[in-house]
This record gives structure tokens, C-alpha cells and sequence, in this order.
């Protein structure tokens, strides 16, 4: 008798911690590629998104809330990430998901999120289309394809004085988005006219026969877009075959590992950039202090960054907001909010896409990124 | 018409690389009849192997060796613990095409566990030499692929047509119970076949490689193109297999410069589906005999 009383005891006294522990938890979920091709990106981001996490719970949480992540890996295949998102949202109850990387499957995911009134921040993701559907709780903690080439077009157009431009580009929506958005503005300064355009697959790595045609087209400038390996094999069989026309990547490739995968091919290429490791403002220096303390290492790709940045800022929309239970109070304290990090200063617009995130231009002489001074 | 030539060259620059690809796939199939889907794995395992190599002060060439025959005794493993298996059970022939394609899923996921999904670069000093002749130019490195498939082939032929295990692999591909009755082992020679198989899927990862890079989803594009070689030259014809990619090579390289260039994958694969409706068993191949 005495050993049942004290189970009931122990039995209630669990059932009344519990509660108080469950109130002072947010759980946060995150949806990434962890495997697969674009293992790299998602394992960065997560780890920028961890090392926040960590500030924040030393920091006493979020208004004494202690933010849980509860973590899927995508593969990078749609189905994969609208499976995790599923699980994040009938099982573990999340309210607010940060993911994913690729387009596609931010997409995918959107649709249930959307369905569901689940809050989703993506801090990679740039197919405008994820902004251009009426979903009051997305929000977008990066810049989109125009907003990165809108500076660096006209550094260009300025700067070089091209006639003649041609595309390579990885045909996916990266791809596909940036020399959309590169050709907009080129034709809006009346700048150079293209004289080639090829959208290569992505798992191609062997670029020989376009580099043929662009020597002989010989264009005044090239412009490629690709992943940091694919752009260094692009660049390596450029030099091989001795062109020595200008080339200028978009800021995907502007990674150490593209300098070093490239070697001395990689001198003089052009990038616009939005973060790299070597910048040394205040914001950054906190970031990377943060992130070498935890993993012992400087990020591999400026996609840390970005998960970073997007963990404070949901931390921060949630603070302001009082709590994650409201999606409304939620959403007006995205729009009101100002933060300042490694890549800026952070504000939203009504249909989630970031304000006036600027680009810096980027050279590559001797093995490093060189930040490019405009008059 | 420097273009046009240079279109040419790369073209067959390709194609021989194509070829390569499907050598090892062509051999295993030809004798052993096994479509082995693992092929592009054991591809990637002997550009691993070799980079582990270089890195470790070996150099290309000695590191390319062990790694090519250490990839041979892995092919030698396979056909031991699986395929023999599944054969002396008498399974159907899609058993091995299904286990071929475990392994490939296998051997993938434990590439990404050992080498993680960032890329390694196999380092050979001549990979991005130019060489120029009459302003055509083509890199060292497919200089040494030329000259290396044209001996590995001479060599692998005079071992088919000369050699006594080679006259037995031969007669095993034409008649599987004939070659029993004439008191030929025939386990010992499936074992050689993937031995040289898998070197030859080797061969070629250590070969190609160097031209870009090397992560755990390489194999993929090996497969995929030696399977399109295999088709177009005929399976199990290894003369089959030279011609096919040439084809499948200039095929590429011309439509990319003189079509649309963004469609080079779907005018390679619009050109297989050609032949297969046109010479369903591929330009060199022989009539399909149940071994």
C-alpha cells in the first residue's frame, strides 16, 4: 500500500512538472538538406542556426522561453521536405519553421505551411515565386536573384563596358532565375547584348563543348552560375582551353572552396557578394567568434551565416510578438522589426522578401576575395 | 571550320571518355551477363581509393595501379558473396540487377558516411595542361586518357583472342553449357570477369576524374552513359563499346555547338532511342543468347 502511494505520488508529481516544463519550451523546426548533393548548404545552415540557438538559451531564452529545435534532413527532394514539414507540424507541434534550401522544395513545403497557418522562414531559398503567392506567414531571410544582381549589373555596366555577354548557367532555379534577372537589368541600362546562352544539368562536368563555341563566339564578358565545384571546374576548363574573356559568377561560387577547387583559374573572376568570412565589422566578428567556438572552424560557405541571421530574427519577431501562439502577432512583429546583422540591417516587406540588402562586388587576385572599391 | 574541327575533337575526346565508362559494364555483361549497376560505384571507389593515395605521397601513376587492383578484388568480392549466390539458387535475372542496385545505394551512402558530401579533387599534374596542335587544343589529361584506353584496350583484346582464360571467357559469352561441358571452370571465370571488370570501372573513374571532381554521386553519370554506350554499341560487344561512344560523344558535341546547346543531354539521348528503334540490338551487337 505504502509502495502504491508513493508511485501515485510520483505519478503526480510528474504530471504536474511536466506542464511547467512544456510552457517554457518553443520549439522551433528546421528542415534541411543533411544528405545528399546539397549536404554542404543544409549542414552550414543548420550549424549557423544552432550556434544561435546556443546564444539565445545562454541569454535566458526567449522572454525565459528555452527555443528547442527539432531538426529533419530533406535530401534536397521535395516530397522528403513536404514529409518532414508534416511530421514538424501534426507530431511535434511546431509553429514555426525555419527551411528549407532549395527552391523547390521550400515550395513544396509551402503549400502545407500555407494550408496549415504555420509560419515558415526560409534562409536560402530565392525563387521569387515563394513570395508572390499570398502567404501572410513567409518570410524570406535572404536576397533574391534581382537583388543580387542589381548592384553588381550595373558595377558592370559601369565598370567594364562590356558589348557582348555570354550565359552558362546550371539549369534549375537557381540558374534560371539569376540570368533572368542579370539579362533584366543589363537590358534596362542598355548594357551588353547576349550572344550566348546554354543552362547546363546539374549533375554535368564537362563543359568543353560550350567553352568551344564561347572562345570562338569570343564575348566580352561570361557570366556563370553554379555551385562552388561546378564553377571551378567551368573555370579550370576555360583556362585549359585559353579563353581570356572576363568572367563573372554569380555569388554562389564565392566560397573558399571554389578558390580552392579553381586554383590560379580562379584569378580575376568578378562576384557579388553578400557575406563572406573575411569581413571584420562587429557583426560579423560576432558571428564567427560564435561559430569557431562551437565547431572549432570558420564556416565552409557563407550559408552559416544565413542560418544565423534567420534564428535571430525569428527569435526576435517571436519576442516582440509576445509568444509563437498567434500567427498575426507574429506576422506584424516580422514587419515592424529591425535587426542588425552580419549581411546588414534586416526589414520586411508585406509579402516577406527582406529590404534593401546590398551586395558588394568581389575579385579574386591572389587566391582571395578582394572587395572591389566603386567611385 | 576551326570550330567545326574542334567540335570534332572534343567530341571524340568525350566519346572515348564515354567509352570508358561502359567498358567495364560491357565486359560483365557480356560474359557474366549481369547488367551491374554498382558499376558507377566501383567507378568512384577507384577514383576514393586512388586519392587516398596521392595524398598519402603515392604517386598518380603507382597510386592509380593498387587502386585499379585493389577495385578488381572488390568486383571479386561481389561476384562471391552475391552473385554466385543468387546464381546457384538459380534466380531469375532481375536478382542480380537487383542486387547490383542495393550495392549501388549501399556503397553510396557508405562513400558519404567515410568521405562526406564535399568534393576531393584526384590531383594529377597534367589534368588542365593545354595542348595545342594546329590550334586545336585538347588538355593533358585527355592525352593521357587517349593513350591509356588505346593500350588497356589492345591489351584486354590480345588477353580475349590469345589467352587461355581469355578463349574460355570468350566461349562462356557464346555458350554457357557447352563451355561446362568442355570442362571449363566456369565459377574461376566469372570470378576473372569481374575482376577485370571492375578494374576497368576503375580505370576509368582514376581517368576521368581528374577533369573535374570527385563526391559520393559520380557514379551516377558513369552508369547512366555507359548504359547509353552499352545500348548504342551493342551489350557486351567491346568494339561495340568504342564505337557507341564516339558516336554518343560527337552526337553532343555537335548538337551542343550547332543546335541548342542546352539541350546536349536530351540530342545524346534522343540518339540512343534512334538506335533502338532503328538496330534495337545496338550497331555491333549480337543476338541475345539465354546463358
Amino acid at each position: 500500500m505504502r509502495r502504491f502511494l508513493l508511485v501515485l505520488l510520483l505519478n503526480l508529481m510528474v504530471f504536474l512538472v511536466l506542464p511547467s516544463f512544456a510552457e517554457n519550451i518553443i520549439k522551433i523546426g528546421v528542415i534541411a538538406p543533411l544528405t545528399g548533393s546539397q549536404a554542404i548548404i543544409g549542414t552550414n545552415v543548420v550549424n549557423g542556426i544552432k550556434s544561435a540557438v546556443k546564444r539565445i538559451n545562454d541569454a535566458g531564452g526567449i522572454n525565459g522561453s528555452i527555443v528547442k529545435l527539432v531538426i529533419y534532413d530533406d535530401r534536397n527532394i521535395p516530397d522528403e521536405g513536404v514529409a518532414a514539414a508534416r511530421r514538424l507540424i501534426y507530431e511535434d507541434k511546431v509553429k514555426v519553421i525555419i527551411g528549407s534550401i532549395g527552391s523547390s522544395v521550400t515550395l513544396a513545403i509551402q503549400q502545407l505551411t500555407m494550408r496549415e497557418n504555420i509560419f515558415l522562414v526560409t534562409p536560402v531559398s530565392m525563387s521569387p515565386a515563394l513570395t508572390q503567392r499570398g502567404d501572410k506567414y513567409f518570410f524570406r531571410v535572404t536576397a533574391t536573384a534581382e537583388m543580387r544582381q542589381r548592384g553588381f549589373v550595373s558595377f558592370v555596366v559601369e565598370n567594364l563596358k562590356p558589348k557582348t555577354i555570354a550565359y552558362l548557367a546550371v539549369n534549375d532555379d537557381l540558374g534560371r532565375s539569376e540570368v533572368e534577372a542579370a539579362e533584366k537589368f543589363y537590358a534596362e541600362l542598355k548594357g551588353p547584348t547576349t550572344i550566348f546562352k546554354a543552362f547546363f544539368d546539374p549533375s554535368e562536368s564537362n563543359f568543353i563543348s560550350y567553352l568551344t563555341k564561347i572562345k570562338v563566339l569570343n564575348p566580352d564578358v561570361l557570366f556563370i552560375v553554379a555551385d562552388s565545384v561546378k564553377a571551378a571546374t567551368i573555370v579550370k576548363q576555360a583556362k585549359t582551353l585559353g579563353i581570356k574573356t572576363t568572367i563573372l559568377s554569380s555569388a554562389d561560387a564565392a566560397t573558399a572552396q571554389f578558390l580552392q577547387l579553381a586554383g590560379d583559374a580562379a584569378e580575376g573572376i568578378y562576384f557579388p557578394l553578400d557575406w563572406s568570412p573575411d569581413f571584420t565589422d562587429k557583426y560579423s566578428r560576432e558571428f564567427l567568434n560564435a561559430y569557431k567556438e562551437d565547431y572549432g572552424t570558420i564556416p565552409d560557405t557563407k550559408f552559416a551565416v544565413q542560418g544565423w541571421e534567420a534564428m535571430w530574427i525569428v527569435a526576435e519577431a517571436i519576442k516582440k510578438a509576445g509568444g509563437i501562439d498567434n500567427p498575426d502577432k507574429l506576422r506584424t512583429a516580422f514587419l515592424n522589426l529591425t535587426w542588425i546583422g552580419p549581411r546588414g540591417t534586416w526589414k520586411f516587406k508585406e509579402n516577406g522578401d527582406p529590404i534593401g540588402i546590398s551586395t558588394f562586388v568581389v575579385i579574386v587576385k591572389n587566391g582571395k576575395f578582394e572587395r572591389v572599391l566603386t567611385k | 571550320m576551326l570550330l567545326l574541327l574542334q567540335t570534332i575533337v572534343n567530341g571524340i575526346v568525350d566519346g572515348l571518355a564515354y567509352s570508358l565508362m561502359s567498358s567495364g559494364l560491357t565486359l560483365v555483361f557480356g560474359i557474366g551477363r549481369v547488367i551491374n549497376f554498382a558499376h558507377g560505384e566501383l567507378f568512384t571507389l577507384g577514383a576514393y581509393i586512388a586519392i587516398i593515395l596521392v595524398q598519402n605521397h603515392f604517386s598518380y601513376l603507382f597510386g592509380s595501379l593498387i587502386s585499379i587492383i585493389l577495385v578488381g578484388f572488390v568486383g571479386v568480392i561481389i561476384e562471391t558473396l552475391v552473385i554466385r549466390r543468387l546464381r546457384r539458387l538459380g534466380a531469375s535475372i532481375w536478382s542480380p540487377f537487383l542486387a547490383t542496385l542495393a550495392l549501388l545505394n549501399i556503397l553510396q551512402s557508405l562513400y558519404l558516411i567515410i568521405f562526406s558530401p564535399n568534393p576531393y579533387i584526384l590531383n594529377n599534374p597534367f589534368a588542365y595542361v593545354p595542348i595545342n596542335i594546329f590550334s586545336i587544343t585538347i588538355s593533358g589529361q585527355d592525352l593521357i586518357i587517349l593513350i591509356v584506353f588505346l593500350l588497356s584496350i589492345c591489351l584486354l583484346n590480345w588477353f580475349l583472342k590469345k589467352t587461355k582464360y581469355g578463349i574460355a571467357m570468350k566461349a562462356i559469352s557464346q555458350d554457357r553449357e557447352a563451355s561446362l561441358l568442355m570442362g571449363i571452370n566456369i565459377e574461376n571465370i566469372y570470378k576473372l570477369t569481374w575482376f577485370l571488370g571492375a578494374m576497368l570501372s576503375a580505370l576509368a573513374g582514376i581517368l576521368l576524374t581528374p577533369k573535374s571532381t570527385v563526391d559520393p554521386y559520380i557514379g551516377r553519370v558513369a552508369l547512366l552513359k555507359g548504359l547509353c554506350v552499352v545500348i548504342i554499341g551493342g551489350l557486351g560487344s567491346i568494339e561495340g563499346a568504342i564505337l557507341g561512344g564516339i558516336f554518343l560523344g560527337l552526337t553532343e558535341s555537335l548538337a551542343s555547338v550547332y543546335l541548342l546547346p542546352t539541350f546536349k543531354d536530351v540530342f545524346g539521348y534522343l540518339f540512343v532511342i534512334l538506335i533502338l528503334l532503328l538496330k534495337p540490338r545496338g550497331i555491333l551487337g549480337k543476338s541475345l543468347r539465354r546463358g
